[in-house]
């Protein structure tokens, strides 16, 4: 009896931490950009999320480039003006196109680009508080003690969606935030523990962009960007270098820029495990699990033993497809070939919860 | 013997045909036609303007006043080398049509004045040349670089972005049609 409550309250404070987690990201979402106060400060921001036209991946803010610096002057004359950022952002649309924006477009793929940062903490927010409130109501006595059904086959297939639903929201989460969640259990080999940036990477969320919820990017992180962006330039047909930037966008926070070059990435090499897994991991934690599923199959027709498509596959089967045998080999799988993988512990709970219900 | 002659000459024309096959691309590639690439303004009524001239004694330049002629609106410097191979095709273009109602205008983007003036000298460019301060008519076409060229029509609406430097026959081509009868 006191392992099993022992075991409630680990439970309750490991979704507590979840629901903090996720309500955080959700304010900072929700505050993100409302600090410009200054019509600098407002141009600035409308610049960032503003791709340079005469540069590679630059945005209007960081380039260097006359026409750049002319962008920049024009927006600031129409910040003093007081015309909207969103109508500021359109007249460059009107000349350049969509593709000017940094930020996806509210379409296709853009979509779920843009839904991820608001859906996922959202989503955590709401599953750990439905948790929370089944937990108490369970706790005083409440309609879960009336269930038809006998407690002890119940508790663990209970026990394997909560779980598994915790490890869809951290993961999720981890992207959203810049792996901030596996980030706190240690850091990752060469990250160091630099301190954070002014947040000059900041997407505008002022005038409808999608915002990112998230901590201002390390130094570390920005100086990846840069490099990653760097090489994109000089090798702007070189799929590794597009995924090698997405990987630094995600560690830098920058959750659609990511995507984005994720999606080049799958442009250039339709086949890239790397960034099938990644697109995947999008599409599920967006809903779309038939999408999610095609990913991670293609992504694994290419490399059979991709640790992180074996896992994400076994996420999907888990808990989207509800196909306990097809995840537990998975995670079998991906425990092999992963023996030092950041998922391990996730995918050891996993496994040994459903082999547990199979029983 | 006759396998190993047979796989020799099986080799070679094998080598023939890869190596004709790159001069067939590269051919094609050098000497194809103006890049022409859509723009978000194509079809639309093309942004106005009205540019002061670098030549300090000649007018400004209004779109509106040159509407029921044929545009060729050039965007160039005299730091772009691209732009010095495109020179000689725009003042043909221009001595060729301008009787029939094609207006060639230069714009000078982010350049120095004196720079912009010692070239037009140098190169006898007889055509009108405007100075874009400030960009602003850069902004206004979504230039993302030069050379670029867009063709405005006879009543004002943006038709065609050349992206690099144009030639005089893809130009001509690119005329003639939208003159009708009155093409030389």
């Amino acid at each position: 009896v006191i392992t099993r409550r022992l075991l409630a309250a680990r439970s309750g404070l490991v979704l507590a931490a979840a629901v903090l987690v996720a309500a955080a990201a959700l304010a900072s979402t929700a505050l993100g950009g409302r600090g410009a106060t200054t019509v600098e400060e407002r141009a600035d921001r409308i610049a960032a999320g503003l791709r340079c036209p005469v540069c590679a991946d630059l945005s209007a803010a960081d380039s260097p480039a006359p026409l750049a610096r002319q962008m920049r002057d024009r927006i600031r004359r129409q910040v003093e003006r007081g015309v909207p950022a969103a109508e500021i952002r359109q007249g460059f649309v009107d000349a350049y196109g969509a593709s000017v924006l940094l930020t996806p477009p509210g379409e296709g793929w853009g979509r779920v680009a843009r839904v991820v940062p608001v859906v996922v903490p959202g989503a955590a927010l709401l599953a750990g508080a439905l948790v929370v409130v089944r937990g108490l109501r369970r706790r005083s006595g409440g309609p879960a003690q009336v269930l038809p059904v006998a407690p002890a086959t119940v508790a663990p297939r209970r026990r394997v969606g909560t779980l598994a639903a915790v490890a869809v929201a951290a993961t999720g989460l981890a992207v959203v935030t810049g792996a901030q969640l596996f980030d706190a259990v240690g850091p990752r080999p060469g990250q160091g523990d630099a301190q954070p940036a002014g947040g000059r990477l900041e997407a505008d969320a002022s005038g409808g962009l999608a915002p990112t919820g998230r901590e201002p990017a390390s130094d570390d992180a920005l100086a990846a960007v840069r490099t990653a962006e760097h090489r994109v330039r000089r090798t702007p047909r070189a799929s590794s270098a597009h995924l090698a930037l997405a990987g630094a966008y995600a560690d830098a926070g920058q959750v659609q820029l990511a995507t984005i070059e994720y999606l080049a990435t799958r442009r250039l090499d339709p086949d890239n495990p790397a960034a099938n897994t990644a697109l995947a991991l999008t599409a599920f934690t967006s809903g779309d699990v038939r999408l999610a599923r095609s990913l991670v199959d293609r992504a694994l027709r290419a490399e059979p033993r991709h640790p992180e498509a074996l896992y994400t596959r076994g996420l999907i089967e888990a808990t989207g497809q509800r196909r306990p045998a097809a995840a537990r080999r998975d995670f079998k799988a991906y425990l092999d070939v992963a023996p030092f993988g950041s998922h391990r512990t996730s995918a050891q709970t996993l496994l040994a919860l459903l082999e547990g219900d199979a029983r | 013997v006759s396998s190993a002659r047979t796989r020799r000459a099986l080799s070679l024309l094998g080598v023939g045909t890869a190596v004709l096959a790159v001069a067939v691309v590269l051919g094609v590639g050098l000497s194809g036609p103006d890049r022409l690439e859509a723009s978000p303004l194509t079809g639309g009524e093309a942004p106005a303007f009205t540019l002061p001239s670098l030549d300090p004694g000649s007018r400004s330049v209004r779109l509106s006043d040159l509407r029921g002629q044929l545009v060729v609106l050039n965007f160039w410097a005299s730091w772009c080398a691209e732009c010095h191979v495109e020179q000689e095709a725009l003042a043909q273009t221009w001595d060729r049509f301008r009787d029939a109602g094609v207006v060639v205008v230069g714009v000078n983007f982010e350049d120095a004045v004196d720079d912009a003036r010692a070239y037009v000298a140098r190169t006898r460019t007889s055509y009108p040349v405007v100075v874009d301060s400030r960009s602003r008519t850069a902004l206004d076409y979504g230039l993302r670089g030069v050379p670029e060229t867009f063709l405005i029509d006879r009543t004002g609406h943006l038709v065609d972005r050349v992206v690099g430097p144009v030639t005089a026959d893809g130009l001509a081509d690119r005329i003639r049609p939208l003159l009708g009868g009155n093409a030389p």
